[in-house]
Formats: C-alpha cells, sequence, structure tokens
C-alpha cells in the first residue's frame, strides 16, 4: 500500500504528470459525448498526436539550450520537406527512400542555417528562426509553382493506414523517435552537454562542455525531427500542400510547456511530449465535437492551454528539483 | 527642440519638392494620354499569391493581357502582389493611382478597408473592379459569385444525394470571411429546409486540404456514421481523412482541384463513384480583366456582376481529371467574346 502511495505521488512529482492528467480528464469528458467506443477515440487521437511530437521533440531539444532559444521555423521546414519529399517521389515507390534521404538532408540544413544565424551571427534565435522560416516558405512557393502537385509514393500512403496489432504503425514510428531522442539527451555526452548548456552558459563553457556547437547541433537535430514529421504527413495528406506544416508552430511550443520542459533551457521531458501532443489533439476533438461558434473554439482552447501551463509551471506537488 | 528646427525646414521643403515632383508627372501623364488616347493601362492590385489559386489566378489573366497587348486592346499589364497586408496593399494602391493607369483590377485584403482607396481611384477617373473578394465601396464594380446561392446549390445537391436524411459534416472555410458566411448561410437555409439531416460536426478547413485532414481526422474520433460532407475546395483534405480512419466513403461535394479529379475518376472506374463538383475557378481574374477592357474603352456594367461557378459531373469528369495537372484547378477559358456574352454590355 505504502509502495502504491508513495508510486503515485512519484508520479504526480514528475514534470510530465500534468499533461497526461489533463489529456485523461479531456478523454472522460470525451467519451460519454462520442458515439465511437473508447479506445477509438484514444487511438485516432493517439495517431493525430504522433506527428506533433515528432516535431515537438525537436522544439525541445531547441527549447533545451536556453537562454529563451525557440525553433520558430518549424512549420515552414515540415512544409518545405513534405514538398521535396513528394517531388522526389513523384507519386511513385522508386524513389521512397531517395525521399527520405532528402527530406532529411533538406530539414538538417534548414536547422545548420538556424545554427549558423544564432552560433555565429549571434541573432537571437527568435528572430533568426523566423527570419529562415520566413526564407523556407518562399522557396515552397517556387516549388509549388514549378514543380506543381506531385502525389506521395503509395507504399507510405499505404503505411500511414497500417496499424500492428491495433496501434498505427506512425505512432510507433514517433515511440520509438521518443525512445531515441530520450537516449540522446539522457545516455549520451550530447544530452549532458545540452541540458548543461541550457542550464548555465558560462558553467557549461568552463566545464568545457563546449556550448556553441551543442547550440548548433541542437538545430540541427529540431531541422531532421521536422524532416522525419514531414515524410509521415506526405504519406497521411497522400501530397504536399502549402498549409501542411501551418499547425506546427503553436502546437510544437504548446507540446513542449505543457510536457513540463523548462522554456529557460536545461530541463527536458521526452515522455511529457506525447503527453503535450496528446492533450493538444484531443481538446481540438473535444472542441469540435461540442457544438460552438469557432470564435468560442479558439478562446477556449486558448483558455485551456493558458490554465494547463499555469499548473504545469507549479508542478501540482512540488518542484521534482 | 533641434527636431523642430530641423522640421521647420525640413518639412517645407519637402512639400515643395513633392509637389513639383507631382506636378511634373501628371504633366507627363497628361501629354501622354494625349498622344495613345482610347487604350490604356491595366492593373491588378492581387493582396496574396501564396497559394496556388492565387498563382493560376495570376498565370490566367496573364495570359489575357497578352491577347489583349497583341490585339491593341490595352498598352500595358502589371500585377502588384501583397503579402495579405492591408496597410501594404493600400500603399501599393496610392502608387499605382499616381500612375493613371484607366482600369485598376483589385483583389482586395479586406472588404473595407481599402474603401478609401479605391474612392481615391474612381475620384481619379480610373474604374475599379473588385473581384473573388468583395469591397463595400460603391464606385468599384464588384464581380464575385452569389455564395449564398452557391452554398444552397451544393448542399441541395449533397442532401438529395443522402436520399434527404442523415448526419453531415461541415467543413468551413476561413472563418469570417464574405465568402465562408455566404456559404455557410446557404448550407444552413439548406439544413434547415430538410430536418431529417443533421449536423453532426463542423470543423475548419480553411480552404486548405492539410489542415482539413487533421481537423476532420479528429472529428471522425468521435463522430458516429456520416453520410455527407460538405467541403468546398478541401473535399480531397476530407476524403483523405475518411481513408485514414477506414470509414466508409460519404456523399462528398467535390472541388475542381486535379488531386479531386483524378481520386473521383478512378473511383468513377472502380465502383461506380459518383458526385458533383463545383468552384469558383482563378479565370474569374481573367472575366474581371476583359471587363476592365470594355470599361477602358467606353462601355458600361452594372455594378454587380454574378460570377458563374465552374461544374463538374460524371459525364464530363474523365476528360478533365486527365487534362487536369494534379496542383491545378479544371476551369474555364474567358475570352473577350465570352465575357460579352455573359454579361452583356449596357
Amino acid at each position: 500500500m505504502q509502495t502504491i502511495k508513495s508510486g503515485f505521488f512519484f508520479i504526480l512529482r514528475q514534470p510530465w504528470s500534468i499533461s497526461f492528467i489533463a489529456s485523461l480528464v479531456i478523454v472522460l469528458a470525451l467519451i460519454p459525448m462520442s458515439s465511437r467506443g473508447p479506445l477509438d477515440v484514444v487511438l485516432s487521437n493517439f495517431y493525430l498526436a504522433s506527428f506533433v511530437a515528432i516535431a515537438a521533440l525537436g522544439q525541445m531539444i531547441v527549447v533545451s539550450t536556453g537562454r529563451g532559444a525557440v525553433d520558430l521555423s518549424i512549420p515552414y521546414t515540415i512544409t518545405l520537406c513534405v514538398y521535396v519529399a513528394t517531388i522526389v517521389q513523384e507519386g511513385k515507390n522508386d524513389h521512397l527512400f531517395q525521399s527520405i534521404i532528402a527530406s532529411l538532408a533538406i530539414g538538417a540544413l534548414v536547422g545548420a542555417i538556424n545554427g549558423f544565424a544564432v552560433v555565429v551571427l549571434r541573432i537571437p534565435a527568435m528572430v533568426a528562426t523566423l527570419a529562415v522560416g520566413f526564407i523556407a516558405q518562399s522557396v515552397v512557393q517556387v516549388l509549388s509553382s514549378t514543380a506543381g502537385h506531385v502525389g506521395a509514393s503509395p507504399a507510405l500512403a499505404e503505411l500511414s493506414r497500417a496499424d500492428i496489432f491495433g496501434l498505427p504503425v506512425f505512432s510507433l514510428i514517433a515511440i520509438i523517435t521518443c525512445l531515441v531522442v530520450a537516449f540522446l539527451l539522457f545516455r549520451t555526452a550530447y544530452g549532458v552537454r545540452l541540458l548543461g548548456t541550457g542550464q548555465n552558459d558560462i558553467a557549461a563553457r568552463l566545464a568545457g562542455l563546449k556550448p556553441s556547437s551543442t547550440r548548433w547541433i541542437a538545430f540541427v537535430l529540431s531541422g531532421l525531427l521536422a524532416g522525419i514529421t514531414a515524410i509521415l504527413l506526405g504519406g497521411y495528406s497522400g501530397g504536399a500542400s502549402l498549409g501542411v506544416g501551418a499547425g506546427f508552430l503553436i502546437s510544437s511550443i504548446a507540446a513542449v510547456v505543457l510536457g513540463g520542459t523548462l522554456m529557460s533551457g536545461g530541463q527536458s521531458s521526452v515522455a511529457g511530449i506525447f503527453g503535450g501532443a496528446l492533450f493538444l489533439t484531443f481538446l481540438v476533438t473535444l472542441t469540435s465535437t461540442l457544438d460552438m461558434s469557432f470564435g468560442l473554439r479558439s478562446i477556449i482552447e486558448g483558455v485551456v492551454i493558458l490554465v494547463a501551463l499555469g499548473v504545469g509551471g507549479r508542478n501540482i506537488l512540488k518542484k521534482s528539483r | 527642440m533641434k527636431l523642430n528646427k530641423f522640421s521647420l525646414i525640413a518639412v517645407p521643403a519637402l512639400l515643395v519638392t513633392a509637389l513639383s515632383l507631382s506636378g511634373c508627372s501628371s504633366a507627363t501623364d497628361t501629354a501622354a494620354d494625349a498622344g495613345a488616347k482610347t487604350p490604356g493601362a491595366i492593373v491588378l492590385s492581387n493582396s496574396f499569391i501564396g497559394n496556388a489559386w492565387r498563382q493560376t489566378m495570376v498565370d490566367d489573366v496573364n495570359a489575357s493581357a497578352e491577347e489583349a497587348k497583341a490585339s491593341g486592346d490595352i498598352v500595358d499589364f502589371s500585377v502588384v502582389n501583397s503579402n495579405n497586408d492591408v496597410a501594404e496593399q493600400i500603399s501599393q494602391m496610392q502608387a499605382l493611382i499616381l500612375k493613371k493607369p484607366k482600369v485598376i483590377l483589385i483583389l482586395a485584403a479586406s472588404p473595407t478597408a481599402l474603401n478609401g482607396v479605391i474612392q481615391t481611384a474612381c475620384d481619379a477617373g480610373i474604374k475599379v473592379v473588385a473581384f473573388d473578394a468583395s469591397v463595400t465601396a460603391d464606385c468599384a464594380y464588384k464581380m464575385a459569385p452569389d455564395w449564398v446561392a452557391f452554398g444552397e446549390e451544393t448542399m441541395n445537391v449533397v442532401v438529395k444525394r443522402m436520399g434527404g436524411k442523415g448526419n453531415v459534416i461541415l467543413v468551413h472555410g476561413v472563418d469570417g470571411t464574405d465568402v465562408d458566411l455566404g456559404m455557410s448561410q446557404g448550407w444552413n437555409n439548406v439544413i434547415k429546409a430538410n430536418p431529417g439531416v443533421k449536423v453532426v460536426g463542423e470543423v475548419a478547413g480553411n480552404w486548405d486540404d492539410a489542415t482539413t485532414q487533421t481537423n476532420v481526422g479528429g472529428l471522425l474520433a468521435t463522430a458516429p456514421k456520416v453520410d455527407g460532407v460538405m467541403a468546398y475546395v478541401s473535399a480531397y483534405g476530407a476524403i483523405q481523412a475518411f481513408v485514414a480512419a477506414k470509414r466508409p466513403l460519404p456523399v462528398v461535394y467535390g472541388s475542381n482541384q486535379g488531386t479531386f479529379l483524378k481520386w473521383w475518376s478512378e473511383q468513377k472506374a472502380a465502383n461506380g463513384y459518383d458526385t458533383e463538383s463545383a468552384m469558383e475557378g482563378p479565370a474569374i481574374s481573367q472575366a474581371a480583366f476583359w471587363i476592365g477592357v470594355n470599361l477602358a474603352n467606353g462601355k458600361e456594367f452594372p455594378k454587380k456582376l454574378v460570377y458563374p461557378t465552374f461544374r463538374i459531373t460524371n459525364d464530363n469528369l474523365d476528360e478533365l481529371a486527365a487534362s487536369t495537372p494534379a496542383d491545378a484547378f479544371a476551369d474555364q477559358v474567358w475570352t473577350q467574346e465570352s465575357v460579352l456574352a455573359q454579361w452583356p454590355a449596357n
């Protein structure tokens, strides 16, 4: 009994617990309103949350470097990578592998440019990534008007609908990506450098943690993860469209904060990313299931996120550290 | 204090320069006008260029302009784009007015914010043709579909194909635009008249396939059996959501995009899928352009010009599906003759 109780409090004390508790509350509200089974409700939202989760992992890595760093280029990088991937695929399966490489390469390239602007040119991340994102968006407009729209590879589209024992393959990919990022953060030297840089830049430099290259790599990783998101999104929507990445700006940042990652850097929570992403998709499902005007929906979504952030920032019980 | 002294000299100096410059330019303009009397210049002020519809719209009007230049109907045509920014479009309009074209075509970023500058253009003797997005300025010619009627028409097709009853999902466009308000009103008129039809969900689709797919996908997590979907231009995104959720396909009113037409024609071949599709194609810019050419040459039209949407049924589907690239729109082509046949000049 004692161990169950202490285990319960241990979970509550984790920074990521708030996002899962909030998700649970919404699911409990959603299930009576739904005309589908509870498992159906959870699984289809889990599927939609997978895309947000992968993109938000990249955001989390950048945020973890501290000094208020955010990657505002993520939505545009995703759109660009979806275009690049589908253009290489040409609606066929022959170049699927090349398209994955191309999407990852372009994502990493955009990330490297972000890193260059932040580390070498010393432009604040918020401004630098916005500017780079604007450039990416302009490239997309050129691509979309010259290359036109070609469909995604049928095999990839097929994979987007496939599942293993009821769990969508894309969600599985998202979980694996989370595990890889968790390993990177908590079991490798780079993870130590990243969190150390985020906690205290000067101390990190004195300890020989090379904060500059750590930051640069963080942006490249964010671009890579945007590239992965893009490959899956292309399969999901069967091709590219100009608004494909648009929703990822707010959602990637909100999932990070809801998930318990400190915006000031130095503390990451990989588990919380999935909780945060789930919470956001559940919230949208809830507001569209309730019959209300669009303005009201956005207000409710905004308020709920603010409240969750306010509670999350206090960590329910007390600081885990 | 220093600033005040400076401005005491600078402001009058600037004023004098500006006045003399404007004096010069109007003098040269009248000289040019006297040289070439009837054919003038036409310009297009476009509020946004960032999507396939807008890009095709500009390509279409450029094609018509080349024709008109070759036949000597106009001397020049140019396009100015702003980035969905009202202030930017207003200042661009002001610059255009100074160039004294005969006609300004405008796709406005706001129904009301540009009224002032449109009035300025009218006062300067320039004819203004607003198309697609309406403006409320009285002096402008306004070309757009009747969105309420279009909403009713399309919803009627869906309800009829559903057998007069069942569950529908409504996918809205960009919330608050007159297009979306008008179409929603039309949809709701039909739904009210058919008590057997129940709306089981409304989502924002922003006229974008990816947004629509995600939001409909979320709704399908809780929605019961869906019999019909009204999605206007993002119909393909709505269908993808049903496919991804492995739900049976409902009646979906289509859009004229190549992606949808290709899918529709494949479904028609495979299982006889039947629907209808219509939209306001980007070639509305051509219709507005030819109206502009005729206005420049002294013809007169009613201020309100209702634009006909381009309709596709199972009968003309296959040909259009084959000829329309995935990201393009099946559309009509307007010529001087067909425009005058549709909207006879007074």
